[in-house]
Order: structure tokens, then C-alpha cells, then sequence
């Protein structure tokens, strides 16, 4: 499954530790999948996960995995996974919040602690897995609904600038964020343009305009962005366009006009 | 003209880069960073609030010289990580002084030439500071000397579609920039190149607007020649038609105009009110004498001779 998508990414040619890849879902679309084959292709390639779950809990990315061919529960068991679930610490806070400086009571306080907190407990687990093994991709889904947790966008970039931190300071460490957009949604947009601005790819999932199709699930951007290279012309700022099927146990990637039916 | 503001010909004193995620300014930005430290007049500042400063390092050349300093305000830029070490999460965070103004205050760099000051992006710190303090600091950076430094040109770089209430904010950086390059991804006739916008104000007041194209080279130079409009051959063609389409002939379901025998019916049609001239006989004089009417039966042009 995911071998087809990290050809269009082209993350099986290149390495990608060290870098941030953004992963961009508009409304009306779901790139949950993206992240899937992300975590697929480190964990074959032997590498280490670490999950920061907002949107989806770590069952479903188990449940996922065991399609995929690998599961992630005897992977955590091993030390080469680690996950943050961000709803179960929200659980456990809303249970202790009355106990004010109780351990477990991460995220209530000031919007900064918050923040700070998350941020101090990923960084723990990086280090963790880090000992054991390299390279390790930090995925984080998604990074729009700290939003929604009331938290501002001022603070929700220090994590993002503190997650790119780690990934200068922490050696074989890979950055991959999704985050959701909604048109009209004014921090949403610049949250995702503040994360595509120091990206070093950013994948573009959105659903088809015309609406819906049996034949194409929806269309997938990938713009490549080389820093270290001078700006010569259209290799810059490489873009590839592509639609894609989701299917139960796979991922079809094909170029626009060219879907099962057509053909 | 992009050329000479990068280097130094056109006196620039804040050079403000608008970039999109259609085409990002960080390229241009580090041609301007070689370019100031290749003239090695001055001492170059560059701070980095959104890149780490290996970014910036990677393929500058000479950025080890001594007049050259990178300040990293990339790392740990709220302190959370220090507060950490010291353990006192919860006496509240030491907030580090990342202004403009504290950065360059702490370098301990004394020189008697005026200093450069580039800044990797403006955006972290309108986050974290607020607009109106980042254009204070940067006003007053460009007005005053700060710690006996004298400041010639600030470069910055400013992202539009991330910048909160970018239509307020824009203007007003664009005010107090003298030169501002808007970089726009390539069209036609920039042959693949970005292009850039430029709105230089000179010191005497005169403002000069400039499109070009640009291109920048391995060795961060830039060579930029001017944007000409590629102008269609079916311009005109284009125009006339764009013109009949404005037309109500053109937009109604009617027929509005007439056809040749149509508009002989309509010559040939005589209407109620027009007097009629009957052009057959010739003229007639009718005239009924009445009673007091004096008659002269003879002619009274007898006697003419006619």
C-alpha cells in the first residue's frame, strides 16, 4: 500500500531525516492516509515512530497497521514506537482538574504551559526512543486541533518551532505534520501557511471540486522545496499533482485523467 | 535595478522581501546576505528567528569571516527548554529577550561603520511580540544607534499569507520600508524565472517601480533583467471582440436590426401627418371673388407690353 504513495512523495529516493514534511488536508478530504504510509515505510525500513495522536486514537492507527502488515502494539512493547495521546491526557486532566498540581494536570493552566508541557513530554519520548534506535519520524495528527482546544495560534506555532528544535538538535529525527484546513477558517489557514513556509515538502490532499467520484477518492499535491539549492527556475518549487483511490488495504496513485475507468 | 539595490548602488535603508507560499523570498534573502558580507565594508547581523542558522550557513559563502555574526533566535526562543534545566517549571517562564533591539544589544561587536541587519523572517516576531512593538523596534533601529551602533540597512523578509491581519499590517510595513520587492512565482515571459515587484523610494523623494525577472546562481548572485510584457498578436483582434460582445445586439434574443426589404417598406411608407404634395399638375390658383369685390374685367396688364 504505502509503496505507491512514497513513490509519489518520492521519499523512497530521498532521506529524509532531518526534515519536515506537511501534510495539508482542505476540507472535504481525509490525509490520514499519507500519514499511514508514512509511518509504514519508516517502521519497514526499520526505523522508530513517534505518534502524537489529536485527531485519530493509537487504536486506529493499530487497527490500520494490521492491514499494513506490522503491529504497532508489539512495535510500542519493543521501544520502537511511542505515542502521546493527546485525548486520553485530556481525559485523565478533565477527571484530576480539581486537584490543582497533580502530575497527570498537563494541560490546564495557562495556555503556554500547555503548550510547554506537550512540548517536554514529546521531547521525552524522542530521547527515549532515540537510545534505541534511528532514524525516528515525530508524526503529529493533527496539529490544527490544538486549536480547537482553545489554545492560541501564537502558541501553537512555539510547539511547531519547538518540534523543528529537535529536529536541528536531535540527530536521525524526521518531522511529519498534518494539519486541517476549512475555508474561511482564518487561524487554520495561517497555521497551514505558517507550517508550509518551513517545510520542506508539503503534500496537498483535497477532495475533487466537482464532488464525488467512484473512481478517484480525491487529488493529492506534492511541492518539493530544496533549501540548499539556488533558486534555477522551475526546480525550485517542484509541484506534482496527482489523484489517488483510497481502497480497504490500498492506496492507487495515478496522474489526472488516467483513473481505473478510463483507461 | 534589483541588482543595484543588492548591491548597495541604490542606497536602500530597510529593504522589506514579500513573499507567498507560491514563491518563497528565502533565496533572494541569502543573495542579499552574500552580497552584504562579500563588500566586507560593514559588520552584517544576521538574525534568525525562523530558520536555525545552519540554514542560513548552508552555501554562504565566506560566513565565517569576522565581520560576519549570526544570532540564533531559533533555539529555544521562549526559554522553555532552559527553564527546564533548571528546574523551575513553575515559577514561570524566563521569557528571553528576543526583540530586535536586546539581540543586537547583546553582541558585543564595537566598530566605528555602520552595521547590517537581516532578518530571516519578521513573522515569529510579530507572533511573539505583537506587530505594533516590531515596527516600534524596527523604526527606531533604523532612527537611533543602538549601543553605539549605527544601523546603514535592514533587510527583512515578511510572509504574506501568514502574516495576522496582513491588509492592516502590510501597508504599513510597506510605508515605512524604502524598498519593498514583491517575489511572485514565474509566467510566461520570465521564461521560468520568479519575478519581483519593486517599489524603491529614492532619498530626494522620487519612487521608482520596477517588474523584473531574476535568477540566482550557486554562488548566491543574482542577475535580473527587465520583465517585458509579452504582448499577444491578437491583441487587437481580442479588443474588437471583447467590444461587439458589450453590444445589446450582441446580449438580446431580438432581432434589432432590419433587413433590405424591410427598409424599403419602411422608405416607401407614408405616414398620417406628412403634408402630400401632389407633383403631377402644376400649380392652380383658386379664387372665389365675393360680393364687395371690386372686379376689373379688363386686363390690367393690357397696356404692357410684354
Amino acid at each position: 500500500m504505502a509503496s505507491s504513495v512514497c513513490s509519489a512523495l518520492g521519499t523512497d529516493k530521498e532521506n529524509l531525516v532531518g526534515k519536515l514534511i506537511a501534510v495539508e488536508e482542505n476540507h472535504g478530504s481525509n490525509g490520514n492516509f499519507v500519514l499511514n504510509c508514512l509511518i509504514a515505510e519508516q517502521i519497514q525500513k526499520g526505523g522508530g515512530v513517534c505518534l502524537v495522536a489529536l485527531h485519530n486514537s493509537f487504536g486506529h492507527y493499530h487497527n490500520i497497521g494490521t492491514k499494513l502488515g506490522y503491529n504497532l502494539r508489539q512495535l510500542q512493547e519493543k521501544g520502537r514506537v511511542e505515542s502521546i495521546e493527546i485525548l486520553k491526557l485530556l481525559n485523565g486532566s478533565l477527571n484530576t482538574a480539581h486537584e490543582d498540581g497533580s502530575e497527570q494536570n498537563i494541560l490546564f493552566g495557562s495556555e503556554e504551559d500547555t503548550v510547554r508541557n506537550i512540548f517536554h513530554l514529546i521531547e521525552e519520548k524522542i530521547k527515549k526512543i532515540l537510545q534505541n534506535i534511528k532514524p525516528v519520524s515525530l508524526v503529529i495528527d493533527d496539529l490544527s486541533d490544538l486549536l480547537c482546544l482553545g489554545i492560541p495560534l501564537k502558541e501553537v506555532l512555539s510547539l511547531l518551532q519547538y518540534c523543528r528544535t529537535l529536529l536541528d538538535s536531535q540527530p536521525g529525527l524526521s518531522l511529519v505534520v498534518l494539519t486541517h484546513v476549512a475555508e474561511g477558517d482564518e487561524q487554520q489557514n495561517l497555521l497551514t501557511a505558517g507550517l508550509c513556509h518551513v517545510a520542506d515538502m508539503t503534500v496537498s490532499i483535497c477532495g475533487l471540486k466537482t464532488g464525488q467520484s467512484s473512481d478517484v477518492s480525491g487529488a493529492m499535491k506534492v511541492i518539493h522545496r530544496r533549501w540548499d539549492e539556488s533558486a534555477v527556475a522551475h526546480e525550485w518549487n517542484r509541484q506534482n499533482l496527482y489523484h489517488f483511490k483510497l481502497l480497504d488495504r490500498q492506496v492507487k496513485v495515478f496522474a489526472p485523467g488516467t483513473a481505473s475507468s478510463f483507461t | 535595478m534589483l541588482s543595484s539595490i543588492l548591491t548597495g548602488k541604490q542606497k536602500s535603508v530597510l529593504v522589506c522581501i514579500q513573499d507567498s507560499l507560491e514563491q518563497s523570498g528565502f533565496p533572494l534573502l541569502k543573495a542579499f546576505v552574500q552580497h552584504a558580507v562579500d563588500r566586507k565594508e560593514n559588520h552584517v547581523h544576521i538574525i534568525c528567528y525562523e530558520h536555525p542558522t545552519g540554514k542560513m550557513k548552508n552555501g554562504l559563502k565566506n560566513s565565517g569571516e569576522d565581520h560576519v555574526h549570526f544570532h540564533d533566535c531559533f533555539t529555544d526562543h521562549r526559554g522553555w527548554i532552559e527553564s527546564q534545566k533548571k528546574e523551575n517549571i513553575k515559577s514561570g517562564v524566563n521569557t528571553r529577550g528576543n526583540s530586535l533591539l536586546s539581540v543586537l544589544q547583546s553582541s558585543l561587536v564595537t566598530s566605528t561603520n555602520d552595521c547590517v541587519v537581516i532578518i530571516d523572517s519578521l513573522m515569529p516576531l510579530i507572533y511573539y511580540n505583537g506587530f505594533t512593538k516590531c515596527y516600534r523596534e524596527l523604526h527606531s533601529l533604523l532612527t537611533k544607534s543602538v549601543n553605539g551602533l549605527a544601523v546603514s540597512q535592514v533587510v527583512c523578509l515578511v510572509h504574506k499569507d501568514t502574516l495576522p491581519d496582513a491588509h492592516a499590517a502590510l501597508p504599513q510595513l510597506c510605508h515605512l520600508a524604502a524598498t519593498i520587492v514583491r517575489v511572485g512565482p514565474f509566467t510566461q515571459s520570465s521564461r521560468g524565472n520568479p519575478i519581483a515587484h519593486i517599489i524603491h523610494k529614492k532619498q530626494g523623494g522620487k519612487v521608482l517601480k520596477r517588474a523584473e525577472y531574476y535568477f540566482i546562481d550557486a554562488d548566491n548572485r543574482v542577475k535580473s533583467e527587465d520583465l517585458t510584457v509579452v504582448v499577444p498578436t491578437t491583441t487587437g483582434m481580442n479588443k474588437e471582440m471583447i467590444d461587439d460582445s458589450n453590444l445589446p445586439q450582441n446580449l438580446t434574443t431580438f432581432k434589432l436590426s432590419l433587413g433590405q426589404q424591410e427598409k424599403q417598406a419602411r422608405s416607401q411608407l407614408v405616414l398620417p401627418y406628412l403634408r402630400r404634395v401632389n407633383s403631377e399638375k402644376g400649380g392652380e390658383v383658386f379664387y372665389q371673388p365675393d360680393a364687395a369685390d371690386d372686379w376689373d374685367e379688363e386686363d390690367p396688364d393690357d397696356d404692357l407690353d410684354i
